[in-house]
């Protein structure tokens, strides 16, 4: 069913599986292979393009087949990763190549994943990462609230198709290279981050916890 | 109590398991070391098949040989730190010109050293060095010269022990091809020698004086000391190997070229000692077998046995040769396969390396990822066209109507329609909001009729289109003018 040959837009959007498929691109999901709508995703993502183009949006197949949409025009609207999930993100992504993990399976405990952060990380950089509140915390305090953004951030990942959950550890799937940024190609990161639907940090810029107040 | 080399070979080709735990439980350094060399080389069946021929006498021998190790209990019980001591005391009595003795001075002396190079702090020397002297002596180390036990300056010197121990630890002859030419060509032209001794010897004093004795002599010296050059150029290809193995755990991107030469020296060395010694080796078979003919020909028994001795060592050394340039270039092809199909093309290594320098500098020049965020359309999993499990919500806008003229009637007419069939075709494009449509369709139209346009597009949109409820809709300009921008959620059926 879900192989159905798709010739033109009008087939693409009334394909009864259109609708999933948008709707988990439009939340930010990444759609890897091992999911049910890669392959409507990835044997039809001309045609897609073509439906997001009048919504300045762009959908992507990744290297390692993952399809993910991007928005260009700021016309979908969009959310900015909060710092730990991105710190978390990156360390996680770093886990992956790691030859202990690929021998693994490309499984971690919660544990394996908090320390792989903590060790990235000191007091100070950890103050830095929880932002403005952590100014009145102990070390130890920043530390505990550390430990509960990254269950919290690992809980988005979930949402977002980052990792996925098998019993009690966690499967690092492709995705994740989302968080490659420029270590990928070795180019300069203002021209990647641009490529790749990323923006810079700057004094005005506000999370997802933020905004949400 | 000491074995010859040839001994502990022969021991060792025993199939008799307690012969091997006494070996393993009393014998330790080259012994153990010649045993693990005979298993890395897969030799030992090669020494059991030799040893098929081997004499009763040969056996009678051996089982005396281990019956007096194991009744004598004897074992070496010496650490790191006392073959280091012994080591040193050696070299310098090597370079000294007093002799063969040493002093307890310099006992104390090479302690001293041999702590401070393994970073141990000494303390209370004297009686420590005398608690080690007393240990090497109870080993048979070390002799005592003056045998009264009562010299107020006692001197002591190696036994053959300790002269092996110190030997085999102490020296490290660097392997060179044009070493192993040398002493395999003075081996080949002893051997001639005897040979010819051989041919013209017709009695037993003269056989043991001129064939036998140089024989063995050319046995026990000359393949002693290329024994201790495999063993040290063995010493050295692990030393390499680990230095690859460790170079390429760490800092592997810098050093490719640096393992690569590595491999390629190992594995030249090898070739070149393997294209000298099986032709040596060849010659030296020869010659000993034509020696044992002789032998046995003239009916001496125990000569052949002797002779085979020599023989086995000259094979040891040809099958020492075949397989370490076998096993060298297994290693080659392996590694070199690993350097170029593995570190060189496997992108993730760099990207690896890439990534962990991408964190540690995170903090300084931050980045995030944007991800969509359009997440309150319909639930997943059960959108389908036409089928939308959205309300129809509509919100009534009154249009400003233009007087209408009798004779325009047809022409409006025709452009309503031909305005509703806009609103279709932008329709078509999904436009999530009304402003987009106006957009859209006041492109067909002159500036001065945008004004007028909105109210009819808005009209045409509401009976086509799902708008969804909001409390107090958005102001945009769209076609110059400020409108209520509706929420287009869907299209209606037909």
């Amino acid at each position: 069913m879900i192989n159905e040959e798709i010739t033109n837009i009008e087939a693409l959007v009334t394909h009864k599986n259109f609708g999933t498929a948008c709707l988990h691109l439009l939340r930010g999901f990444r759609v890897d292979q091992t999911h049910a709508l890669y392959p409507l995703i990835s044997d039809n993502i001309q045609l897609f393009n073509e439906f997001y183009e009048g919504f300045g949006g762009r959908v992507i197949n990744a290297p390692e087949n993952y399809c993910y949409l991007v928005s260009e025009q700021k016309l979908i609207r969009t959310k900015t990763l909060d710092p730990v999930p991105m710190f978390v993100g990156m360390v996680l992504c770093s886990l992956r190549l790691s030859p202990a993990i690929v021998s693994k399976n490309y499984t971690v405990t919660l544990e394996e994943i908090r320390q792989s952060v903590e060790s990235c990380l000191n007091p100070e950089k950890v103050k830095m990462l929880i932002g403005r509140k952590a100014s009145r915390m102990t070390d130890m305090a920043a530390a505990r609230d550390l430990s509960k953004r990254i269950d919290k951030a690992l809980k988005t990942f979930k949402r977002l198709g980052f990792i996925k959950k098998i019993g009690d550890e966690y499967y690092l799937p492709g995705t994740l290279a989302s968080f490659m940024g420029p270590a990928r190609t070795g180019t300069d990161l203002l021209s990647y981050l641009k490529n790749h639907g990323m923006e810079m940090s700057a004094a005005t810029h506000k999370t997802e916890e933020e905004m949400n107040g | 109590m000491t074995l010859s080399t040839e001994g502990y070979a022969q021991l060792l080709s025993s199939p008799d398991s307690e012969v091997l735990q006494v070996l393993n439980k009393g014998l330790n350094g080259p012994i153990i070391y010649l045993y693990k060399h005979l298993l890395d080389m897969d030799a030992q069946s090669a020494w059991i098949s030799l040893g098929d021929g081997m004499s009763e006498v040969m056996f009678q021998k051996i089982a005396d040989v281990v019956a007096a190790i194991r009744d004598a209990d004897s074992h070496l019980d010496l650490n790191s730190l006392h073959l280091s001591c012994l080591a040193i005391l050696y070299l310098r009595q090597s370079e000294s010109d007093n002799g063969t003795y040493f002093s307890v001075q310099d006992i104390e002396d090479a302690y001293e050293r041999a702590c401070a190079l393994h970073h141990i702090p000494v303390e209370s020397l004297s009686k420590t060095v005398t608690h080690l002297i007393d240990r090497y002596r109870k080993q048979n180390i070390f002799i005592l010269v003056d045998g009264s036990n009562f010299h107020a300056n006692p001197e002591y010197t190696f036994s053959h022990i300790g002269a092996s121990l110190g030997t085999i630890f102490s020296e490290r002859l660097n392997i060179r091809v044009e070493s192993f030419v040398s002493l395999a060509d003075a081996i080949i032209s002893k051997l001639n020698d005897i040979l010819s001794e051989a041919r013209s010897s017709s009695d037993r004093q003269h056989w043991e004086k001129h064939v036998m004795l140089p024989l063995e002599t050319v046995a026990r010296e000359l393949m002693h000391s290329i024994e201790l050059r495999q063993k040290s150029f063995d010493d050295e290809t692990e030393k390499t190997k680990a230095r690859i193995a460790d170079l390429l755990e760490k800092e592997w991107i810098h050093v490719i070229h640096e393992c690569e030469e590595m491999i390629g020296n190992i594995t030249d060395t090898f070739h070149e000692l393997y294209c000298v010694i099986q032709p040596a080796t060849e010659q030296m078979e020869l010659a000993l077998e034509e020696l044992a003919e002789l032998a046995r020909g003239q009916g001496f028994a125990d000569s052949v046995d002797r002779i085979r001795v020599s023989e086995n060592k000259v094979q040891l050394l040809s099958l020492w040769a075949t397989k370490s340039f076998s096993a060298s270039s297994k290693y080659y092809q392996r590694m070199h396969g690993f350097i170029q199909s593995v570190v060189r093309t496997d992108p993730n290594r760099i990207v690896a390396g890439n990534l962990t320098k991408q964190i540690a500098g995170w903090f300084d020049n931050p980045f995030y990822l944007l991800i969509p965020d359009e997440g309150t359309i319909v639930e997943p999993g059960e959108f389908e066209m036409g089928e939308a499990p959205v309300k129809k919500t509509v919100s009534f806008t009154y249009v400003r109507q233009e007087e209408q003229d009798e004779s325009d009637a047809k022409r409006r007419e025709a452009e309503q329609r031909r305005l509703e069939e806009l609103v279709d075709d932008a329709l078509k494009h999904f436009p999530e909001r009304l402003s987009a449509i106006c957009e859209r369709v006041g492109k067909h139209y002159q500036t001065d009729q945008h004004y007028g346009l909105i109210g009819r597009i808005a009209q045409a949109v509401s009976k086509r289109a799902l708008i969804k409820f909001e409390y107090r809709h958005e102001k945009r300009v769209a076609l110059g003018c400020e409108i209520e921008d509706w929420h287009i959620s869907g299209v209606m059926n037909d």
